[in-house]
């Protein structure tokens, strides 16, 4: 069963998975667990896979956060409640490449950008999950706008499986 | 999977909290506000048993973060038991490891921290 799948994605030149969850911090389990079944289509190895999963749950953090921030931006100018935007994960497989894209529709504003960035506590744990992505897969980059962000993780297999 | 908690208090100032599950976006909201309640009764030391936590993201560690600052405030300490390898990984990559006192078992961080557990 194993081997019949392993071909049958070795014939295919690409194969792509969509997820679409809710904005909110209580999915980000679904995204890591959905994350965990494409990785393990891959020949990555244990750590990949976990490397895979942490680089994910913190792009969907990013985003989660910068909802929650916008929207609590929306209702202080009286324009709430919003409704809970979605959040979109494209997971492309490659032979043995994974790009995953996560995208949101949030739109870059330089108040809540700040609000974000930098906590009560002066921790920026925004800059501390962009450098724990940075390090678990092999390139990031990030397209922000007024119409929201698309962060791309590029993950290779370091041994064919 | 989500997060379980169990606090232990030993003596005034040193509480042994054991964590399981996931500390992500999610959990991590609540788990802030048990150490904030935890510090408020008195704690000075906290000894963070983290063996059974299989995910700990960046929003985990800024609770962390968070806590050890106002811990070393008061002349207190934040000191983290039984990392598994990959939770121990994210302490390395972000160089969180200089910062916090890490330790592989509760007797030895007693026994290094010159705490009676």
């Amino acid at each position: 069963m194993t081997e019949q799948l392993s071909s049958t994605l070795e014939e295919l030149a690409t194969a792509q998975v969509t997820l679409v969850i809710p904005c909110l911090a209580e999915f980000v389990g679904v995204a890591r667990l959905a994350i965990l079944g494409v990785a393990n289509r891959l020949s990555f190895n244990y750590d990949e896979v976990e490397d895979v999963r942490l680089a994910v749950g913190e792009a969907c953090t990013n985003a989660i956060e910068r909802a929650a921030e916008h929207r609590s931006f929306l209702t202080d100018r009286g324009e709430g409640p919003t409704d809970v935007p979605s959040l979109k994960i494209v997971s492309t497989i490659e032979r043995s490449t994974l790009t995953i894209e996560v995208i949101d529709t949030i739109p870059i504003q330089e108040d809540t950008a700040a609000a974000v960035s930098s906590s009560a506590d002066g921790i920026d744990y925004h800059k501390l999950g962009i450098v724990l992505m940075e390090c678990l897969v092999d390139t990031v980059s990030f397209d922000a706008g007024s119409s929201g962000t698309t962060v791309k993780l590029v993950k290779t297999a370091s041994q064919l499986g | 999977m989500n997060l379980t908690m169990e606090t232990r208090r030993v003596g005034d100032d040193v509480t042994v909290i054991t964590l399981e599950g996931e500390i992500d976006v999610y959990t991590s909201i609540q788990l802030k506000q048990d150490i904030a309640a935890i510090l408020e009764s008195g704690a000075k030391y906290l000894v963070l048993n983290l063996a059974k936590v299989e995910y700990l993201d960046s929003t985990g560690l800024g609770v962390l973060i968070g806590t050890l600052k106002k811990l070393r405030e008061n002349s207190g300490n934040l000191v983290i038991v039984g990392p598994a390898m990959r939770i121990m990984r994210i302490f390395e990559i972000t160089g969180l490891y200089k910062i916090f006192a890490i330790y592989a078992t509760e007797e030895e961080a007693a026994a290094q921290e010159g705490i009676k557990l």
